[in-house]
Parts: structure tokens; sequence; C-alpha cells
């Protein structure tokens, strides 16, 4: 029976690495992407002192160091998997030490359920768990030396260092450090004890407040923290929830009581296995919200410019979020097919294809993508330099960086590009794109400053529709530009202007392609009430559709008309043009 | 026991020899100077600059060497891989000697096998001393929004840095006008925006935080400029705004919509101001005179913005000012007409001897640092003359500058660096206002302190001495700040 226990505690730690590995990777990738691509890891000395050289800077240093690993899904779900294994293991150890008995051992899995549930928080940082474990870790090594008479100065000295690698999370290594001494008779027995307790609360207190008159850092993050959380002074609750948790587990489980009997050990076991996940299931349940993780997964394959695999994605499940759509639109665009496609997919006007500027540091990263490709490298930068800035933990970005590097290099701005350039070099993952980053590289580039527009003319995002004009006029190879114009005619509803808009750029196309034959068939019949002498090419279908179409519309109720329209007609442009938005 | 130790001592010894750098030997006689990073050959400097530390520009060496001299002291030999580090004593104790001469550096870089050795450049070391520190704003050189920023203060002697205030203390805030009075610390403003934003103003230990703005007041106060009394401090009120130009040139044009200037008066606790600083031309850049009975700022004609933004010029005007009564004169001089001239003037700053005023010219606009064109200029306050420093401007920005306490030196913004990132530079400049050659704010790590640096140092000022604000006391200060009132327009009273 011991073996089973054993093995079953073996296999705690395995299983939950797996599912933590499973649902990351398939489920939540785009969670991943996102934190790494908020932050910059450089390879120096000066990084390290600025981000290790305050409460908690080694843990953000170290959690640094792991995400930049999340740039990928497989090494960032396995690095999560780890790091939570590594929780439930530490907290098992310490249930050992406790005295708890192995069939209770099941309860280490709920600190690491609570972690995990924290990571599908996009804003809670890796740094936050490496700051747990380096406090779990610290009581595990002091424990051992309880018994030796330097004891009460190594754990207040070891105290400085985990307050000073973990910050606030210090506050569970001395709570935990209590306990143990509270549970240890021979400690009751020596009188010891309330001079330790007033060591561990001088130490508690007097820690952070050393540490104000050092660091520039509010008091309660000195306190509780700093690091953990992506909006520096919120969510404090994230720290001593878990704190409280770990405690919790360490007092209760020696108290449960030894089972003699295999059969109600084996029910013990394996009815706390299953309270255990199922609880976990319910925390974990909608842990993720599926519009976010939908928009951070397009946003990454756009980055990527991934385009026919975006494509997939909409096919198996039409976008539901602005940020999503945009990347729907920018890849339909660049592979030539949004003349054909636009209306194949639910279109939200056109927020859904150039958003206005959102403030904060996720969407003005997907609007800079289409302005890149369209060669307004000036609002490409100014989007992605604010994103950046808008950081709430006022890291840097890498992928922000690479872009200003690339429109800085695109606007003949070289000593700034090479400076950018010459950053990331100091880290592992964009340092070869870095050192390779030419012209000769980077065809496209040349392509890109051929787009810009001269002059002294001002962005406006009022203004959209005149910018994409002025780009097809002062070069008619920009077909993105072009096809950007089609749609921002289209789903403003511009149907007047369609003809003059199509007049700039038709001559790519041997045959008129089939949304902006709607579109053209629709205008000519508004202004001209019937089909004769229409200057295009258009398609019988679309003739009698458009027919069809009208008609049922002036014969019935809006609400009727649209009942009765969209089964046929909820992929074209008139239906978007009367009922949608 | 004893052998294992002796040879590993022998071992660690070889360990350290091999590991230094090899003086050059039979070197490759260059005939130029050296192309050094940052550029330090022939600057003029105060003799107790920290360390001019120093690399080359031409990353193809291995190893560097490099020896100091002058006609007094003691020379030296610095070696190093990446750069020049100079020993901080040595230093000190050589431009001490030498004040008032030169000191000279020979440089060598070894490349390949061979040592090269460039011909040997000198380092001027004034007579004139410079203040204790810069007082700056690190910030990125952003748009809209903000990350990290604070104001800093950074000795003139040493690399140190520290913070004055930071906005890791308060949530979501921005800071700026941080300003002194002729380089004194006990007398200190600075402006927080955001959910706990405040003037914060400091007289001599004494820290009060106002709501600046008014009913009869565009905007919290701005542009801050001290009375040489202490007893006033000139500000602007301004509707700003910002534009995105689409070309490749420029990134931003920043407009004021309207601007006017007020004068807070610490005595009574109110702005003041006059007609002719109200009007609705747009009247910016206040700075008193050094004696504190003119008022200096910036013009502009009303414009019809943002349409005729590349229409917006200013001129450097002033009128008189009492500060007995803290009233203003009655009458407007034009000092530089630049619109005249299709050229746009901003950041009046006159010595503190009296003898000059410096400021920044651009072709139009009131936000010069967003202006490739824009240099410095010099009024001669006694004669009217002015001309473009062109000893110290270069091809991109110069323009935020500041004056030492003594009048001798000047520190301004450029960004000649890459044309982005704006860095500190300072120069001497004497009575007849010759400037020697500007010298970047030495830094402990020049191969890779600029390089790495994503902030800009934004309005740097020479500072006396520390300012001794406590960050969280003044910070608290802000949330029962008191509003300020107006107690309008002072015109002097002529039949006195």
């Amino acid at each position: 029976m011991e073996h089973l226990f054993r093995y079953i505690n073996k296999a705690i730690p395995f299983v939950l690495g797996m599912a933590v590995f499973l649902f990351f990777f398939l489920y939540a990738p785009g969670l991943i992407y996102f934190q790494e691509q908020n932050q910059l890891f450089l390879y120096n000395r000066d990084y390290f002192l600025q981000t290790a050289m305050h409460p908690g800077g080694l843990a953000s240093y170290a959690g640094a160091f792991f995400t930049q690993f999340y740039a990928f899904a497989w090494s960032g779900a396995l690095l999560s998997a780890l790091l939570i294994v590594l929780a439930q293991q530490s907290v098992a150890k310490l249930l050992v030490k406790a005295g708890a008995k192995t069939e209770y051992l099941f309860l280490s899995a709920l600190p690491a359920l609570l972690l995990w549930r924290f990571l599908c928080n996009e804003n809670y940082l890796v740094a936050g768990i490496v700051a747990q474990l380096i406090s779990l870790g610290a009581v595990l090594s002091v424990l051992p030396l309880r018994h030796k008479s330097m004891y009460p100065l190594f754990a207040a000295g070891i105290a400085i260092v985990v307050y000073l690698a973990a910050g606030g999370a210090f506050l569970l290594y001395l709570a935990l450090v209590m306990l143990y001494e509270l549970y240890d008779r021979q400690m009751r027995q020596s009188g010891r004890l309330i001079p330790l307790f007033a060591v561990t609360l001088l130490l508690a207190a007097g820690l952070p407040l050393v540490a104000g008159m050092i660091f520039p850092y509010s008091s309660t993050q000195l306190f509780l923290g700093t690091g953990f959380y992506r909006y520096p002074m919120e969510n404090y609750h994230f720290q001593y929830i878990f704190w409280l948790l770990v405690i919790v587990t360490v007092i209760l489980g020696p108290r449960l009581p030894a089972v003699r009997k295999v059969r109600t050990m084996t029910a013990v076991t394996f009815g706390g296995l299953f309270i255990v996940f199922f609880g976990g299931g319910l925390l974990l349940h909608k842990a993720i919200e599926p519009s976010l993780e939908e928009a951070l997964e397009y946003d990454h394959m756009a980055s990527k410019q991934q385009w026919n695999r975006i494509i997939r994605h909409a096919d198996k499940k039409s976008p539901s979020t602005p940020i999503s759509l945009t990347c729907l639109n920018l890849a339909l665009v660049k592979t030539g097919t949004s003349e054909d496609k636009l209306f194949a997919y639910f279109q939200n006007s056109t927020e859904g294809l150039i958003p206005s500027f959102g403030g904060d540091f996720t969407s003005p990263l997907t609007t800079a993508e289409v302005f890149f490709h369209l060669g307004l490298m000036n609002e490409a930068q100014h989007y992605v330099f604010e994103a950046m800035e808008a950081i709430p933990d006022h890291q840097k970005s890498a992928r922000c960086l690479k872009r200003l590097a690339e429109t800085n290099f695109i606007n003949g701005q070289l000593g700034v590009a090479q400076k950018y350039l010459g950053l990331l070099k100091q880290t592992l993952l964009y340092r070869k794109w870095a050192l390779y980053a030419t012209e000769e590289t980077h065809p496209e580039w040349t392509l890109y400053k051929q787009y810009r527009l001269p002059g002294d003319e001002m962005f406006s995002s009022g203004n959209m529709q005149a910018i994409l004009k002025n780009l097809v006029l002062h070069n008619p190879e920009n077909l993105c530009a072009f096809r950007y114009l089609m749609a921002h005619t289209l789903l403003n509803k511009d149907w007047d202007k369609v003809s003059a808009h199509y007049a700039l750029g038709g001559m790519h196309y041997t045959s008129v392609p089939w949304t902006y034959q709607q579109a053209l068939a629709f205008e000519w019949f508004q202004k001209e009430g019937n089909f004769t002498s229409v200057p295009w090419t258009l398609d019988e279908t679309i003739i009698t559709g458009l027919q069809e179409f009208m008609k049922t519309l002036s014969g019935a109720s809006e609400q009727q008309a649209k009942f009765v329209l969209e089964k046929m007609f909820r992929h074209t442009y008139w239906y978007y043009l009367f009922f949608i938005f | 026991m004893k052998q294992y130790v002796f040879l590993i001592l022998q071992w660690l010894a070889l360990c350290i020899v091999h590991s230094c750098v090899s003086g050059p030997e039979n070197p490759v006689r260059v005939a130029q100077q050296p192309a050094i990073l940052p550029d330090y050959t022939s600057v003029t400097v105060p003799n107790d600059i920290a360390p001019l530390n120093f690399t080359l520009s031409d990353s193809s060496f291995s190893a560097l060497s490099a020896e100091l001299s002058g006609p007094e002291g003691t020379s030296f030999r610095v070696t190093g891989r990446k750069e020049i580090s100079i020993p901080a004593k040595k230093w000190a104790k050589l431009i001490k000697a030498n004040t008032g001469d030169s000191i000279c550096v020979t440089m060598w870089a070894r490349k390949g096998k061979n040592w090269e050795q460039y011909a040997p450049f000198s380092i001027y070391i004034s007579n004139y001393p410079a203040d204790y520190g810069l007082m700056y704003r690190l910030i990125a050189p952003g748009y809209e929004l903000y990350s990290r920023m604070g104001i800093y203060l950074r000795e003139l002697h040493s690399f140190h840095q520290k913070e004055i205030f930071v906005n890791t203390i308060i949530k979501e805030t921005c800071m700026n006008c941080h300003a002194v009075k002729k380089g004194d610390p006990d007398y200190f403003n600075l402006h927080l925006r955001g959910p706990q934003g405040g003037t914060i103003i400091m007289i001599n230990g004494e820290v009060a935080a106002y709501e600046t703005k008014t009913a009869q007041t565009l905007s919290n106060c701005v542009y801050p400029y001290w009375h040489p009394s202490g007893r006033y401090i000139a500000y602007s009120v301004n509707t700003t705004r910002q534009m995105f130009p689409m070309s490749a040139d420029k990134r931003i044009e920043v407009y004021d919509e309207a601007s006017d200037i007020v004068v807070f008066d610490n005595n009574t606790k109110r702005l003041i101001s006059s007609k002719l600083l109200t009007t609705n031309k747009f009247e910016t850049f206040p700075a008193f005179s050094s004696d504190g009975k003119y008022l200096y700022f910036c013009v502009s004609d009303q414009k019809k913005m943002p349409d005729e933004y590349q229409e917006v010029r200013y001129a450097l005007c002033r009128i008189a000012f009492h500060p007995e009564s803290g009233t203003f004169g009655s009458v407007m001089d034009t000092l530089i007409n630049a619109p005249a001239m299709g050229k746009s003037l901003t950041f009046p700053r006159p010595s503190p001897d009296g003898r000059f005023l410096m400021f920044t010219m651009a072709d139009y606009g009131t936000f010069p640092i967003w202006h490739s064109e824009a240099d410095l200029g010099l009024l001669n306050l006694q004669t009217g003359e002015w001309h473009l420093m062109d000893g110290i401007n270069s091809s991109e920005t110069e323009s935020y500058h500041s004056w030492s306490s003594n009048s001798r030196w000047i520190v301004f913004s450029s960004r000649r660096d890459d044309g982005l990132y704006t860095r500190p530079f300072i120069a001497c400049i004497d009575e007849q206002g010759r400037t020697g050659k500007p010298f970047l704010l030495p830094q402990k790590k020049p191969a890779t302190y600029y390089s790495n640096l994503l902030y800009s140092f934004n309005i740097p000022e020479f500072i006396t001495g520390p300012v001794k604000l406590d960050i969280r006391k003044a910070a608290k200060k802000t949330a029962r700040k008191t509003s300020l009132s107006w107690d309008g327009l002072k015109e002097e009273d002529k039949s006195n």
C-alpha cells in the first residue's frame, strides 16, 4: 500500500504538470505570447542591476529571464508547468516536515492550482510565482537547522535575503518559520518562542520601512510586493490569498487524523484527489476569457505575418473582437482575398479594419501592423511607441523595439534604428534578427519606403479614407493601400464613392472582384436606376441578385426583409449595407 | 598544504598578469586624432568634472590604452578592453593641478595584432568652477502616453545620480516643470499631473502643494521661472495639443491653441498678470531678468490652429516688473523680432550676471525639441546684438538650455547623437559670450550607457546643491493641496 501512495504522490506532480502544459499550450497560447511581448530581457550588467536592485528584484529578474522563453507557446507552457509543479512540490515537502500523513499530501496541489489560476490572468507575472518559490525554498532550507543554536540569527538573516530577493513574499517565509516553531514542542518549551515572535514582527515591519528610505516605491509595494502584477500598486490579493492558502494547508495537513485501514486510506486519498482536481476544474473553468485569448492569438499571428493561418482560424470560428477582426482583414488584404471574401466574415464598421487609438498597451500594436503594411511608417511608429510606453509596469518590449527599428530604418532615421538594433542584439531570441537586419535581408523595406507619403500632411484617424486615397495616388502599386481604401469605402458605407475609388486601382484586375462587383452594381443602380451601359463587366448573378435583394427590401418591413434576406445574402455587401450596425 | 596554497597563489597571480592588457609595443602611428565616443577632443571642462571616460567609435579594436598627462601633476596610463575608464582620484588630481591649462591624451588601439597610436588631443581645464550638479527629467521621447519617469540629480564631479522624484511612488503620475532659482535648490518647483496632481513649491525646506488652475486661467501653471528674490514664480498657462506629421523627417508637432503668462506671488499665494501678458496673442516662456526688474517672454500673433501651425512664430519681448509692488510695466519692448526673419524664438534664458540671454530658434512653432533645425542663439543684453551659437550647434535639434550660477557654463539638450534621444551637453562660455567645445555629460560606461538608455534628458538645469525634498511627504501634500486664486491684472502706478 505504501508503494501505491508513493506512486500516487509521484503521479500528482506529473499529472499536474501535464495538465498545466496542455492547458496553456493548446487552450491559451495567446496568454503565453502576451507575457513575452511586454518585456525586454537584456543580457547586460546594467539591466541586471536595474531589475534586481530593489526588494523583490531577484524574483523580477528571474521571472523576466523565464518570460523571454514565452516567445514560443511550447516553452512558455512548459515553464509554467515546471514552476507550478515546483510550487506543489515545495508545499508537499512543507507538509511532510509539518508531520502531515502521506494520504493527505494531495493538499499540496491546492496552492499550485491557485497559482495556475493566477497565471490565467494576463497581467499576473511569472515573477510573482518565482517570488513565492523563493520564499518557500528559503523555508525548506532553514527548517533542517531549527535545532542549531544559531538558528534564530540564521533565520533572521535569511529573512533579509528573502526580502531583497522576493519582496513581500518574505511575509510568507516569516509566517511559515513561526508556524514551524509553534509545531515544535521542544521549541515551545525552550522559551525561544516569544523572542522569535518579536524578531519576526520587527523584520516584517522594519525591513519595508528601511527599504522605503532607499527605494522609490510606495509603502504598500514595499510591504506586500512589487513585480508580481503588471499594474503596480494593484491587486495585492494575488499575494496574500496565496500566502493564506499555503499557511492554512500547512496548518490543516498535520491535523488531519491518521487513517489506519487501507480501504479508508484509499478512499481518503482518491477522494481527496478527486475533490482537489474537481475544485481545480471549477477554479479554472472560465479562467481564460475567450475573447481576450482570441484577440491575443490573432495579434500574435499577425505580428508573425501568418496570414493563411489567420484565415484558417477565422474559417473555423468567426472573429468576435475588434483586434481579431483587424488581423483577419489585414490577412485578407495581404493574401489578396479581401476583394472577394471581405463579407464572408462578420464585419463591424471600419473599427474592425483600422481601429482608433486605444491608449492601452495591446490594441495599438495591432493597428500599427496595419499602418506598417500600408506604408504609414510614422503612424506605425507612433502606435508602437505608445503601446510600449503604456505597459503598466514600465517595462520595455522587444516586439516593439523590433518594429521601431524597422520603421526608423525605413524612415531613414538610421541612428535610432541602430540604437534599437543594438539593444536587440543583447537579447537571446531577437539577436539573430538584429544582426542581419538590413535592406538586403528585408527587401520589403525598400517597397515601404516607396509607399511613404511626402509633404506636410498630418495624420488624423478621422480622415483615414482620404489618407488611404493619397497613399494610392502617391504609389498606385501600393495594392495594400488600394485594398484598404476599397474596404474602408465599403465598411464605411460610402456606396457613392465606390466607383471613384475603384478607378484608382481597377487596372490591377483582369476581372472585377466579386465584392467590388456587388458594390459597383449597387452604386450604379442607385444613380442610374438600371443596368444599361454599365462600364464594368458584372456577372449576371450579381445583377439578378441585387434586383432580388432590392425587391425584397422594398416589399417588406426592415425586420421581415432582414429575416428573409439573411439566408441568401448574409455574406454580401448589400446585406452589410442595410442591416449591419 | 602550504605548497598547494602557494601554487594557487602563483596561478592567481599569473591569471591577473595575463588578464591585463599588455602595453602598446611598436605602434603604427596614425596622423589623425582618434574618433572617440563621446567626442572629448579639445573640449573645455571644469576642474572638478567626473572622469571623461571614452571609447573608440570604430569598434574593431580588441584593447585600448591612453596616457593622460599635463604640464603639472603626474601622468598615468589607462588600459581597457572596451573603453578607457579613468581612475577618479588620478583624474581629479591631474585636472586640478592643470586648472587654467590643458591636459594631453595620447591614445592607442589594438587592431588585430598591431597597436595604432593616434595623434594626441587636448582637454582644456577651465578656471571657472561649475555648479554642484545637474537636475533633469528622464523620460522617453514619446507622444502622449508615458511610462517610468523621474526627476534626477546628477553630481558633476562624480557619476552619482539620485532620484528627486520618481513616478513609481504615486500611481499614474507624470511630472514636469522642475525649476530652481538660479541653481539654488532651496527654491524648488515641481508639477505633478495625475490623480494626485498639483504643483509642489519648496522654499527653504517648507513644502506646499497647490492647485494652480483657476477659473480665470487657461490651465495649470507650467514653464516656471523663479524671480531672483524667491517671492515670485512666472508661469505660462497653455492649452497644448499635438498632431502627427506623416513625413519621414518629422514625428510630432506640438502647438498651443492659446497661452498667457501669469506670476505666482508667494506672499499672497495668488496669481497676478498684466494685460500685455493675457491678450489674444500667444504669450509664453516667461523668464525674469537677473535683477528681477524685467520679465522676458515670447509672443506670437494669434493664428488659426492647427491649420496655420507653420505660421506661428514667436518674438522675444520684455516688460518691466516691479517686485516691491508686484506690478507690471505698461510698455512691451520687442528685443528680437524673429517672425520678421521667418523664425520662431523660444526658451529665453538670461544669464545670472545679466550680460546675455540665450534662446532657441527654429523655423516656426512653440516646441523646438521636435524641430531638427532648432539651434541656440545668444543675445548680448548690453549691445542688443545676437547671433546663433555656431560653435555649439549641430545639424540636429538643440533646444532647452540653462546657465550655471556663475554664468560661465551652459547646459543644453541636443539630439545630435541619433536625432531622437536628447542628451545633455555642457559648454564653457566666457564674459564675451565665446563658447568652448561642448562635451557630453560623462558616464562611467560610455560605450554602453547612452546607447542602451531609452530615456531622454529633459530640461537640464544646473543646481548648486542637493534638493532636500522628502518625496513621500511631498506626495502626501498634493492630496491636500491649496487652490490658488486669481488676483487680477496688476499694472504699474504711473503717478509714482
